[in-house]
């Protein structure tokens, strides 16, 4: 059955092999083209700079793959953002503005998962009106005030490599142990491959289905909590483009648009296979105009041959 | 391809990835001392003369330009591509802050390096920052608000249409001329726009709708400004409002000879990037014979005396 050997090849990564060559050979191009690229520094600065980026990716690989899609969640961390800067501002713990930032996100999901699955309305309309709404609100509650310089102790997990890099390492383990080891991952595949096939066999999809929004919008609140604790600022700037960039990077990965297959750990190649990129041209002298160029050449080729080896099932 | 020769393969490329740092991490081309600059995305104009200024100043002294502007005016942008041509390794930087608070880490980073950092127009509050060139916001925001006075003999109220909350030059814009406007006896609205044009549209379109009491407009910057004018055409209002930009850029010159826009406050970004680069070389010299603020004063532009910016 289709579902069950994608479930196991989300684990073992053997479909996502040829992006996770692509990535090596990206590196070892810029390698070869920019010696400055060859340094420790430079690997380190990628990871860091992927790691909000795979936080959020992680949870549009899982809504992808049960064939949904998630436009809001850019704007979702905008609302985590504003959110988390208000409490803190007001001296509460910081654990609490943590469980607000990601509170609010999931909060977002359930919203979105619900409406999708109660009117039948496609998620690409009802996360696009999210997006405006949760955009708005961020705006309504952020626009105009300096909420920035937060405590030390909350900055701390998005400085640096350290605590990026274990949330992020987190978040795809958890996405992994979900698509590989649960029921709830389980569905997801075989909802993404055939909906109504799954309905039929008595999975309960609604349910599912809203479960893997509020996945999505729980990691997109945390990616939000993140960047409050990297820039050290609150802006309801935050977050704009970053569902595509989610999008961008997980179809680069390898998990297919249209659902059914997938697996987290292409993700993070595909996030890599961007950070890379962005990076690379810094170094060999390109500036960003040609950063978007090339992105936007990558997703078009990742989703050519998504679209050739369906064709060849 | 078999899985085993799928395995060799991703072997393969890792060993020749990792055997890449046995030929050293190098650092630029012909041993030109290698200058960045970044700021604003290059669609602000004000950004894109200031790195025209910070460039033909790099030729002209023999350094390489490093173009590090973000394609979009985002500050995790402007962060990225700062720590990556850090890492790539450059002689100096000239940073035009997107949001000065999101610099820290970067900055320290330049610092460890011992890369000396010279910046414009926002202040950043840092011990790799060597020197400030700017305009005394401030000093030119009450210029910008006696000029308004002086044109509505201190009637009606004033619109501000405000930069992003937080940002220096935003907060002394807005500072200067409320100052000056409230101490005339005029009412003083403030609209923060993020420095987005879009914003500053929506809030210009909203309130001089819902206020017929409102005589004048400034904007903190001067596209803000061109957006203003776009809201109040559309509304038929152009010939009753005094609006008044900040910033002196060629589309608000050409406006303001067309009679659209009444005025703004010159600011002089060429020069501004230019004497950063001076100020670098001075650094490269070893000498510590510059001023560690240079406010470059700013200079009302109207119709008036536009024909002899417009050159």
């Amino acid at each position: 059955m289709t579902a069950v050997m994608n479930r196991r090849a989300a684990i073992l990564g053997r479909a996502g092999v040829p992006q996770l060559m692509a990535l090596l050979a990206i590196l070892i191009v810029f390698s070869i083209l920019a010696p400055s690229f060859r340094q420790i520094a430079t690997y380190s600065n990628i990871i860091v700079h992927s790691a909000i980026l795979g936080v959020v990716a992680c949870g549009t690989t899982i809504v992808l793959i049960s064939g949904g899609l998630d436009l809001s969640v850019g704007s979702i961390m905008a609302v985590s953002t504003v959110l988390v800067g208000s409490v803190l501002m007001t001296q509460l713990p910081i654990l609490l503005a943590i469980l607000v930032g990601v509170g609010v996100g999931a909060l977002c999901g359930l919203v979105n998962g619900t409406i999708i699955v109660t009117t039948g309305v496609p998620a690409f309309i009802v996360t696009m009106g999210m997006m405006g709404i949760a955009k708005g609100v961020s705006l309504i509650i952020g626009a105009g005030k300096d909420m920035s310089i937060f405590p030390k102790t909350f900055t701390m997990i998005g400085t640096g490599l350290k605590w990026p890099g274990i949330i992020l390492a987190l978040c795809v383990l958890f996405i992994a142990f979900i698509l590989g080891r649960t029921r709830l991952g389980f569905n997801a595949f075989a909802i993404g491959g055939n909906n109504t096939v799954s309905r039929l066999s008595g999975v309960k999809v609604k349910r599912n289905q809203v479960i893997y929004y509020v996945i999505g919008g729980f990691l997109a609140g945390l990616a939000g909590v993140m960047y409050t604790a990297k820039f050290d600022l609150a802006t309801p700037n935050t977050g704009d483009g970053w569902e595509l960039q989610a999008i961008a990077a997980v179809v680069i990965g390898g998990t297919s648009l249209f659902g059914g297959k997938g697996g987290v750990f292409r993700t993070v190649v595909g996030v890599l296979i961007i950070k890379s990129l962005e990076t690379g041209l810094i170094h060999i002298g390109l500036g960003s105009f040609w950063q978007r160029i090339t992105i936007g050449i990558v997703i078009i080729l990742a989703v050519m041959t998504d679209s050739l080896q369906r064709k060849n099932e | 391809m078999g899985r085993i020769a799928k395995m060799v393969l991703v072997l393969v490329l890792c060993g020749l990835c990792l055997s890449t740092f046995a030929f050293g991490a190098g650092h630029g081309k012909n041993g030109k001392m290698l200058i960045g600059y970044t700021g604003f995305a290059p669609t602000l104009i004000f950004s894109f003369n200031i790195a025209r200024g910070v460039e033909d100043k790099c030729k002209e002294l023999g350094y390489e330009f490093v173009p590090l502007m973000p394609s979009e005016t985002k500050a995790e942008l402007q962060v990225q591509a700062l720590d990556n041509a850090v890492i790539k390794g450059l002689d100096g930087l000239v940073i035009m802050p997107i949001d000065a608070r999101a610099l820290g880490p970067s900055l320290d980073a330049a610092q460890a390096k011992g890369i000396p950092v010279v910046v414009v127009d926002a202040t950043v509050n840092h011990p790799s920052v060597k020197a400030f060139i700017g305009t005394d916001n401030l000093e030119a925001a009450r210029m910008a608000g006696r000029y308004i006075v002086d044109k509505v003999k201190g009637q009606g109220e004033l619109l501000l249409i405000g930069g992003q909350v937080g940002h220096p030059n935003g907060d002394k814009r807005a500072k200067g001329v409320k100052e000056v406007c409230e101490a005339a006896g005029m009412k003083v609205t403030f609209r923060p726009t993020d420095w987005m044009t879009d914003r500053a549209m929506q809030y210009a379109t909203d309130d001089l709708q819902a206020n017929p009491r409102i005589t004048a407009v400034f904007s903190a910057w001067d596209p803000g400004a061109l957006a203003v004018k776009q809201a109040a055409k559309a509304l038929g209002l152009l010939d009753k409002l005094i609006i008044v930009g900040f910033d002196g850029d060629m589309a608000n010159l050409k406006a303001i000879k067309a009679g659209e826009i009444t005025a703004t406050a010159r600011q002089q970004p060429y020069v501004m990037g230019q004497s950063a680069v001076e100020v670098l070389k001075k650094v490269f010299a070893g000498k510590t014979d510059f001023a560690k603020e240079v406010l470059i004063p700013g200079e009302m532009i109207d119709k008036t005396n536009v024909d002899k910016f417009l050159q």
